[in-house]
């Protein structure tokens, strides 16, 4: 067997061997990983949800959804991740909605809006007033857009609207 | 027998150090010295996995053709350094976030160390073990020093215990890139002046790097 | 469109792989002895790096990710970029040998690379952006290789005192270029 063959199959033998053994390591690992991090995504949706147990991942119309389920499988609300141009680029938020199309929550994820202007959209002055808006009520009457701040706060607004209308379609006839 | 280990590991701090004399295994190195703690644990993460793969290899030296001997040592370090990273995130899943990609770049580094150890030098196992023990701890050592100055003078604290009280001005640009090439930079410099000291050098490898490490030759 | 020049711009000058991350300090220190050698070491790792990012890309893609096997990147990807490396080295032997013997040929083994493709997966790229993203991150480490050489060069014509002589003074002048990138540019990219 030419020289060159024979190593390389030594070579791919031990990768094999290597990829065994990993295999085994990962394995061992798994459950306790991925049981932290259940945990880990139970505890955000608790500050929403309080009582939630387990969840479901759903998409849809490019959101992520997550079912929100409390211990008797009853279904508790759905924590809605999106995003949404702003004024310089995209903005990453979540939204909350329980079972009765209430706002629950918003959080901002990731934006890259001017610090002290743009920014204000993290503020918890401009975030509480989404809380207790209904699917049926229209998000710019409850909600003020900030002057000086127009696109970035209006970007909000107008993008809750449209999320609030996916959820009231998809979700809240369970 | 016990002067002779003693040596081999004064040697791995010392005349062979990583850092300071082999340059070796900087990536790992500056990326990871913001913090002491995180230092420390590089630190002791590496020789393990030095030690670990010298082990490993030198018991499987004989089997292997030559010509494939790197390749193979590669996919040992490999293996190893992914199983750390699996056992951190199940232990200590912050830490790995911390180290993030340079404790993979350690399976890279290690394979430097091999060429050395256990191809030139041929020693007999228990002997290269502490050879690798001296330079994991050589490497250890100069990481500890870097991190501990770059957390002390970058933040004022020290494991997050203040050191210094609320007047000391924290030098931003150390907990950042440029601040640890120069800290780095200037540890070297400081590192060859307690050589050229203490002659514990020989004279000819006073000279510029690459040159020094003689083992990138094959 | 835009994405791309985006990635163009932040990897070569801005996340530098080396001033920034570290990542080509190894090979730094060893090839920026001359300009010859820099432009040989660059012009090799730009062709080892965009290949091992493409093939990266394809590898996790196409096989890690749909079979699961995520937990081996770091073995697989290590065992085709020293795959690749051989190839690359063997091609520059066969037709390029003055750039060969210029350059202290170890590609594989660089963080470099390796972390060029480690980066793909935590970045979501398409497999467009990975090959950018590969190309920019090689451009920049050569550049700064190129910009090292040259001070090496009058360096060695105006002399360093001798305690800095050596790695030390690599990393200072790393230090100061590290600098004038986050401060200068820092402001024209972050919020």
């Amino acid at each position: 067997m030419p020289n060159y063959l024979k190593s390389a199959l030594v070579f791919i033998f031990a990768g094999i061997v290597g990829g065994i053994f990993l295999t085994g390591v990962n394995l061992w690992a798994e459950e306790t990983i991925e049981e932290r991090q259940l945990q880990q995504e139970l505890a955000i949706l608790e500050d929403y949800f309080p009582g939630v147990a387990s969840y479901k991942e759903d998409e849809v119309e490019g959101m992520n959804a997550q079912l929100v389920y409390g211990k008797e499988k009853e279904f508790l609300g759905v924590l809605m991740t999106t995003r949404q141009q702003g004024y310089s680029d995209y903005i990453v938020y979540q939204l909350a909605v329980d079972r009765q199309g209430k706002i629950v929550g918003l959080k901002v994820l990731e934006h890259n809006e001017t610090e002290d202007i743009g920014g204000v959209i993290e503020e918890p002055e401009f975030r509480e007033q989404f809380l207790g808006v209904s699917f049926q009520d229209t998000v710019s009457e409850k909600v003020e857009v900030v002057s000086g701040a127009t696109e970035s706060t209006r970007a909000i607004i107008d993008s809750v609207e449209e999320v609030m209308e996916v959820v009231e379609e998809e979700y809240l006839n369970q | 027998m016990n002067s002779v280990i003693l040596q081999d590991i004064w040697r791995g701090i010392f005349q062979e150090n990583p850092v300071f004399r082999m340059f070796m295994g900087l990536c790992p190195l500056l990326g990871v010295s913001a913090y002491l703690l995180s230092g420390l644990s590089m630190g002791l993460i590496f020789t393990g996995v030095l030690i670990c793969c010298n082990l490993i290899f030198a018991l499987l030296q004989g089997g292997i053709p030559a010509q494939v001997r790197l390749p193979v040592f590669v996919i040992i370090s490999a293996t190893l350094v992914t199983t750390v990273d699996i056992i951190l995130q199940v232990y200590y899943p912050g830490m790995r976030e911390e180290l993030g990609i340079y404790l993979l770049l350690l399976a890279v580094n290690c394979v430097f160390f091999a060429r050395v150890e256990v191809f030139a030098s041929r020693r007999p196992l228990v002997r290269s073990i502490f050879d690798v023990l001296g330079v994991g701890l050589g490497f250890t050592i100069a990481i500890v020093v870097l991190a501990g100055i770059r957390e002390l003078l970058g933040t004022g604290a020290l494991m997050g215990a203040e050191v210094f009280g609320p007047h000391f001005e924290p030098i931003r640009m150390l907990r950042e890139a440029p601040g640890a090439f120069i800290a780095l930079g200037l540890l070297m410099a400081l590192a060859n002046t307690i050589y050229r000291k203490y002659r514990l050098l020989d004279d000819d490898t006073e000279n510029e790097a690459g040159e020094g490490g003689s083992l990138w030759n094959s | 469109m835009e994405q791309l020049i985006s990635i163009l711009f932040v990897y070569i000058l801005i996340e530098n792989f080396v001033l920034q991350h570290f990542f080509g300090v190894c090979p730094l220190l060893d090839s920026s002895r001359n300009i010859e050698n820099a432009a040989g070491m660059g012009m090799a790792t730009i062709l080892l790096m965009t290949l091992s990012t493409l093939v990266a890309w394809l590898i996790y893609t196409q096989v890690l990710l749909p079979l699961e096997l995520y937990y081996l990147h770091l073995l697989v990807f290590i065992m085709v970029i020293a795959v690749l490396g051989k190839a690359v080295e063997t091609l520059f032997r066969r037709y390029f040998p003055y750039v060969h013997q210029q350059v202290r040929f170890f590609l594989p083994f660089n963080c470099a690379v390796l972390a060029a493709a480690l980066l793909v997966i935590d970045n979501n790229f398409t497999l467009l952006e990975a090959v950018i993203f590969g190309f920019a991150a090689s451009v920049g480490f050569s550049l700064v290789l190129l910009v090292m050489a040259g001070v090496r060069e009058r360096l060695a014509v105006y002399g360093v005192p001798a305690v800095f002589q050596g790695a030390a003074i690599i990393l200072i002048v790393a230090g100061i270029f590290s600098y004038a990138l986050t401060t200068g540019l820092g402001g024209i990219y972050s919020p």
